[in-house]
């Protein structure tokens, strides 16, 4: 019962949170004047530039998409997997890029290959104007955001290969080398993992506007941002948001078709059993080489470019008079989010995963859904849900932030749930039953830590996208209470180069410092349970 | 002739002293049972033989050949042609019956009309051949075994590594494929090195059973009863 | 993590932003936080209020303070909104989210930068110029050399469906009639004038050379020109009969309904004050005073000596609203 009850309260929390916004956006977006009209579609579906749009929306993706698969997930193979030399090191790394707003990365790129950039100085104006042509339209756009989004199938593959039971590559051990092992066993079962990589960057590159309007790439969500800013017409707005939704639910079609017979519930294994990682041998040098060529162009390469724009003390001492509040409190915020949205997720997972709802496809549907949306629309949502006399203690407070948190991310945590349980057979929680254990209990001693390292990867995700959030934010913070991604977008206009680079670099370094710090946990906690 | 030859091979896990100086020869054509509570060390045996991993001190060989010594693996899993039959049989869930066992021959790249060929014998001898295309989980646990064993087996390797491959199995089922297994390493002639800790189990098995406990070898029986009585 | 903890974060959360001292206004800010922070917090230390400020941007990265303003309609959060041009200061007139009040400091500022009925005040403002290449001998000094073959393909101007560039094109469909604001459009693009993101993109393009002009902010060529790139400024349209540059002045308006009225009140004659104007004049946004005698820095010239286009803001607020599906056509969208 107490099962029922709480799963019923995190939906209902769900819905309240994220779609009831939505919903009411939504059916602003149908009424015009009091009256059921489909005018805000109609205007919509009849221009045929908005299909050319759909279409560069959807060539966009899919590159960027293809790209960060069949980088990420070799990639990911290599750091999890191999005796690559500074394996741990690239995995920090390469991360960098997903945790800076998108926006700065292309900026960034910006500075260096722009008309005006340092790559000019170095090797003359002809050479760097055709890397400006380069940089601005389609091939920029994909790079740019394939170095963002990289880290996804990056991570989730390495996540995922903790997850596969050791027995079975040994037994094609037995009879082939690793490469046949990766391409033959290992990748194939990691496969869920890989697909969930892929529609999540399919999604975030499909709902991404800064990076494409910068370089100027027309996509889909120019229209629904037009409304916005030009027009301030939230019908019309929301309307143009729906394909993108819709799009977003055709992706989630095809995975779960995909997936649906291809779930294994694999056994969970004892950690001292593990296989030592795969020695490269004598690949292992140049192989490391290549990977820190890679990480140097698509990482070291934009975040040198911002420090060198920061140079000097004065833009550091500029940006912390200028924002060391909003950094204290974009490191509150973001902590306090990833947390709720570290149990949100654990929930809701638990519930698609034991399906112990008859609704939990939608469940999981309605939270990809909201990652999929734009933030505005949610943000102009949650404006008109909470912005009452009486929710003051909501609209008013950072509570809000938060709520838009939860709202918009819930997917990325739930998913990484729904990952982990499904290592975790049944028959862990119902010996805890059977043992007379009540849910909470069951829930807190046994599923729990035995998903803790998913708990953990799901915090960190949480506390990254909570941490580089502007969409949101922007629009529902209390006056006074902006974060630091929202400060440097605000400062960007007309601000001092170096001043933005500078706010930059503390920006990463702020995310750089929790996660680093927490990558090394989960090796804390195997540890102890082998020693 | 020796088949397998581990020379005083010590293995550490993080301070915990898994192997204790052992040293085990074993002869082609033979089965030595290795018998013992669980956490002795024996699965560890399996896993140095296999070359999963490495012995701190000491040597092994296979068929004449050094595979491993002290902290190196001279040669992979791969190159020992080995056949295994794990506790979990780790049969890999992707994958069908056929996949399974069709996954070795790939790997030495053999043509497909041969693999075929190869498939076909090896399901029919272990009775599967009507379950090709189902996939593991929807075979039940006795199916299971004998699909890990035709894979084990396909590559017609020189040894046979089992690890308590039956403990899972209810006894009439299990000492049904007790001698299966027994048939199959007559007709194949291959090395059997068997694991388990039911020493009912071990007797019938073995001509040589070589109790361990602590990670220390404690003795060794020839088994002199042919199996004809058991049965 | 128990829903006892969550209980726990989230009182936690609320207890730590609810420590509201009395004295504070509440402002939503379109002029860049660059600009405006440094004048709010002199209003802070002068004043003692506190200031809680929601910033934007006017560039077209962002859709935050207008449509926060327009959200919050039912219960506003805001005493006073700081708009960067007087057209959203218009349009929220229109929506009803606005309310009068005559700061005693708008009397000196001219009547055509003010609503007339005290529904925002312009102060501070930009003018639209031409910034142009040094290099380029004998310059444009009209707009209407967008149209003129000598200049084709060397022209940019910034996407027309965003700021003060859209601002501008709705004022000459205002001055000159839709039919011909639409043939000086059409002449334009057949002109192959080029497109940026914003206006500082294209004093970039033509401080690197890449075109010979473009219309831009005063601030955007005056920045370039303190960064010592090679561009002059050009006030256009100056000369007997012209129509004169259209003026972007800020604007401040008073929020219905404001939750702290008396400070909000405090904070617009704050911002229209001399001495503000002043600040903005030489900070790097180069803002000409619309007050008579405050002084100017060297590269602009005082708004009395400058020609400037006779336009009533609320009728090019609303022609804004109206040629929105024209601009989206022209620019192929």
């Amino acid at each position: 019962m107490a099962r029922r009850a709480f799963l019923t309260f995190i939906v209902v929390l769900l819905l309240a949170i994220g779609m009831l916004p939505v919903l009411s956006m939504l059916a602003r977006s149908v009424i015009v004047d009091g009256r059921l009209s489909l005018a805000s579609y109609a205007g919509l579906l009849a221009s045929s530039r908005q299909w050319s749009l759909m279409r560069n929306s959807m060539v966009l993706s899919c590159l960027v998409t293809a790209l960060a698969v069949a980088v990420g997930v070799p990639l990911g193979i290599l750091l999890g997997k191999t005796d690559l030399p500074f394996r741990r090191f690239f995995a920090l790394l390469f991360v960098i890029p997903l945790l800076i707003p998108p926006y700065i990365v292309a900026v960034s790129w910006f500075d260096l290959l722009g008309r005006e950039g340092l790559l000019m100085h170095l090797v003359g104006a002809t050479a760097a104007g055709a890397t400006a042509r380069l940089l601005f339209g389609l091939p920029g756009c994909v790079f740019v955001l394939f170095s963002i989004f990289l880290p996804i199938p990056m991570l989730l593959t390495m996540i995922f290969l903790r997850t596969v039971n050791p027995r079975l590559e040994e037994a094609a051990r037995l009879v082939s080398n690793w490469r046949g092992v990766m391409k033959g066993i290992t990748i194939p079962i990691i496969l869920p993992g890989v697909l969930l990589a892929a529609m999540l960057v399919f999604i975030l590159t499909f709902g991404e506007f800064s990076v494409p309007n910068f370089l100027r790439y027309d996509v889909f969500p120019v229209e629904s941002f037009t409304q916005f800013s030009a027009f301030y017409n939230f019908e019309a707005a929301t309307a143009a948001a729906v394909p993108l939704a819709a799009v977003t639910l055709l992706v989630l079609l095809v995975e779960a078709a995909f997936l649906r017979k291809r779930t294994y519930q694999l056994r969970p294994f004892s950690e001292s059993e593990r296989l030592p990682p795969v020695e490269l041998g004598a690949r292992r040098t140049w192989l490391s080489a290549c990977v820190g060529v890679a990480g140097l162009v698509i990482v070291v390469v934009p975040v040198v470019v911002l420090i060198v724009q920061s140079a000097g003390m004065d833009a550091y001492a500029e940006a912390m008079n200028r924002a060391g509040g909003s950094l204290l409190r974009s490191l509150l915020y973001a902590a306090i989010g990833a947390t709720l949205l570290t149990v949100f997720g654990f929930f809701t997972g638990y519930l698609i995963q034991t399906k112990a709802f008859r609704c939990w496809r939608s469940v999981d549907s309605s939270t990809i859904f909201l990652l999929a949306l734009p933030s505005t629309v949610i943000g102009i949502g949650l404006i008109s849900l909470w912005n009452t006399p009486r929710t003051n203690l909501v609209y008013g407070t950072p509570v809000i932030i938060i709520l838009g948190y939860l709202a918009k991310y819930t997917a990325l945590t739930s998913r990484i749930s729904v990952a982990q349980l499904a290592q975790i057979p049944p028959s862990m929680e119902e010996a805890a039953q059977v043992a007379g254990a009540g849910w909470f209990r069951r829930m807190g001693l046994i599923v729990a830590p035995l998903a803790r390292r998913g708990l953990l990867s799901g915090w960190l995700v949480g506390y990254i996208f909570s941490l580089r959030d502007t969409g949101i934010t922007m629009l529902v913070y209390p006056p006074g209470h902006e974060t630091l991604p929202v400060r440097i977008f605000t400062l960007m206009a007309n601000g001092s180069p170096d001043l933005i680079a500078a706010l930059c670099v503390v920006m990463t370094a702020a995310t750089l410092l929790p996660a680093g710090i927490l990558w090394t946990i989960p090796n804390l906690l195997t540890r102890k349970v082998t020693g | 002739m020796k088949i397998v030859d581990m020379h005083s091979v010590t293995k550490t896990y993080g301070g915990a002293t898994a192997l204790d100086g052992v040293s085990l020869e074993i002869a082609e054509r033979e089965r030595i049972v290795i018998l013992g509570p669980s956490g002795c060390g024996k699965t560890t045996i399996l896993r140095l033989i296999a070359g999963f991993i490495a012995p701190d001190t000491g040597s092994i060989s296979i068929g004449g050949e050094l595979v491993s010594k002290k902290g190196r693996i001279i040669k992979p899993p791969e190159e020992r042609n080995l056949g295994m039959v794990f506790q979990d049989l780790a049969l890999w869930p992707h994958l069908s019956v056929k996949g399974n066992i069709e996954f070795g021959l790939r790997a030495r790249g053999m043509r497909k009309a041969e693999r075929e060929t190869r498939v076909r014998t090896m399901l029919d001898l272990v009775g599967m051949a009507d379950y090709a295309d189902r996939k593991p989980a929807e075979l039940s646990g006795g199916q299971q075994q004998r699909v890990a064993l035709a894979r084990a087996l396909v590559l017609e390797p020189k040894v046979l590594l089992m690890d308590e491959p039956l403990s899972s199995l209810d006894l009439e089922l299990n000492l049904r494929l007790r001698k299966e297994i027994l048939r199959l390493q007559e007709t194949l002639g291959v090395t059997l090195l068997y694991v388990t800790h039911d020493r009912d189990e071990a007797f019938d098995m073995a001509t040589r059973v070589v109790s361990m406990r602590r990670g220390r070898i404690e003795g060794v029986k020839t088994v002199s009863s042919s199996r004809g009585e058991t049965a | 993590m128990s829903p006892r903890s969550i209980c726990f974060v989230l009182s936690a959360l609320i207890f730590v932003s609810c420590s509201k001292p009395q004295d504070t206004v509440v402002v939503y800010v379109s002029e860049d936080q660059v600009f405006s922070e440094p004048i709010l917090r002199d209003f802070e230390r002068e004043t003692g209020i506190e200031v809680r400020a929601v910033y934007d941007t006017e560039e077209a990265k962002s859709t935050g303070a207008m449509n926060r303003l327009i959200a919050e309609k039912d219960n506003p959060q805001a005493d006073v909104y700081w708009a960067n041009e007087p057209i959203r200061a218009e349009v929220l007139k229109q929506k009803g989210i606005s309310a009068p009040y005559v700061s005693p400091n708008a009397e000196d500022i001219p009547p055509e930068f003010r609503d007339p009925d005290g529904y925002w005040t312009g102060f501070s403002a930009r003018v639209r110029v031409l910034v142009v290449n040094e290099g380029v001998e004998d310059g444009p000094g009209t707009i209407l050399a967008y149209t003129d073959p000598r200049w084709e393909g060397r022209s940019v101007i910034a996407n027309p469906l965003f700021g003060t560039t859209t601002a501008e094109i709705a004022a000459l469909f205002v001055i000159w009639g839709d039919e011909r604001a639409r043939e000086f459009m059409a002449a334009m693009k057949r002109n192959r004038v080029a497109i940026s993101t914003n206006n500082g993109e294209s004093a970039d393009f033509v401080a690197a050379g890449q075109y010979d002009f473009s219309l831009v902010d005063s601030d955007d060529a005056v920045n370039r020109m303190r960064q010592g790139r090679p561009v002059t400024m050009v006030y256009p349209d100056q000369e007997e009969g012209g129509m004169g540059c259209f003026v972007v002045p800020n604007a401040a308006v008073f929020i219905k309904g404001s939750p702290h009225p008396e400070a909000a009140r405090r904070l617009i004659d704050y911002l229209l004050s001399g001495e503000t104007e002043r600040k903005l004049a030489f900070a790097d946004c180069a803002q000409i005073p619309l007050h008579l005698g405050v002084q100017t820095p060297p590269e602009l010239k005082p708004m009395s000596e400058i020609k400037v286009m006779r336009v009533d803001y609320a009728d090019v607020a609303r022609k804004m609203v109206e040629i929105q599906p024209f601009l989206k056509a022209w620019m192929g969208l």
